[in-house]
């Protein structure tokens, strides 16, 4: 089964510690816990293709949470746009409506994590972190179901950072942009 | 004396500048939403990623819908907004969804109103 499923199961177990009582403490961490299986699950699928074991674990620490979200909340775009007017034939409209399942169920999670995490002021109910764990755990059916499609893959490729994205922001107004340290090479003495 | 001036774009959502248009166009999706569904509350914001988004609350009637098909008829509804309102194509806006049943909203303090 591996990590991910473990920290699903986990994430279910917490959120029924207290199941008539809003606990805030387990309710909180169930939701995070929940968005982190996925979020492993994910990388252990992106970096599986890699045959070192060394070299899987150092590329699985490259993958960021706002590439990871930023790549889902486009592949959502890209398939709502893929399916209106018309969804397309079968097989790809179950590979594209799984995928879709996947990446919403992602971006909502990660937010969700977020506002566990760091809101305080906002109350969760048993219920609704029920729903929120059921979600991941359907988001985890349908990607056992594509995960070896091409577009699955694709997706995966989307996540990882872009060299867009790890470009320093420009200066400041009136700032002068600073010096990059100088990279050491092999030629110099 | 020199004057510096920032004249990089500034990017405001269009649902963020037309509010009314936007409220309206949920609103009239609202009604047409089943019968359970009690409540559809937008809020405009921002997301952790600092993007601009529309967080709805949705309120269902207690009981309503049975607990093996929630989850489905959850998606539905969320799918049946995004499809019909566009909020990242048309309006610039990422949407959250969140739903609760009526009477946890109420222990929360939540009125359920439509849009």
């Amino acid at each position: 089964m591996g990590y991910p499923h473990d920290l699903l199961a986990f994430a279910r177990q917490i959120s029924e510690l207290h199941p008539t009582v809003a606990h805030q403490p387990s309710l909180r961490r169930a939701i995070s816990t929940a968005y982190y299986a996925l979020f492993h699950l994910l990388i252990a699928d992106a970096v599986a293709y890699c045959g070192d074991p060394q070299l899987a674990n150092a590329l699985s620490r490259i993958f960021e949470h706002g590439g990871m979200k930023s790549a889902s909340d486009t592949k959502v775009s890209e398939i709502n746009g893929l399916f209106d007017p018309k969804p397309p034939g079968e097989p790809e409209r179950t590979v594209m409506y799984h995928l879709h399942n996947v990446a919403e169920t992602f971006g909502q999670a990660q937010n969700n994590r977020l506002d566990a995490d760091y809101n305080l002021a906002r109350e969760w109910q048993p219920n609704q972190v029920s729903l929120l764990v059921e979600g991941i755990e359907s988001a985890f059916k349908s990607w056992g179901i594509i995960r070896n499609e091409q577009a699955a893959k694709d997706y995966l490729l989307s996540m990882l950072p872009t060299r867009e994205r790890k470009q320093p922001q420009s200066p400041k107004p009136g700032k002068a942009p600073k010096k990059p340290k100088p990279r050491p090479s092999l030629g110099t003495p | 004396m020199s004057l510096m001036r920032d004249n990089g774009l500034v990017y405001v959502a269009r649902g963020f500048a037309q509010q009314q248009p936007f409220l309206t166009a949920i609103a009239r999706i609202a009604t047409g939403l089943p019968p359970q569904v009690l409540s559809v509350n937008p809020t405009l914001g921002n997301d952790w990623n600092g993007e601009p988004a529309v967080y709805f609350q949705i309120i269902l009637s207690d009981n309503s819908v049975p607990r093996s098909e929630l989850l489905a008829f959850t998606k539905q509804i969320s799918q049946s907004i995004v499809q019909q309102l566009r909020p990242l194509e048309d309006w610039g806006l990422l949407p959250y969804f969140d739903f609760l049943t009526q009477s946890d909203a109420a222990r929360m303090g939540h009125q359920p109103t439509l849009a």
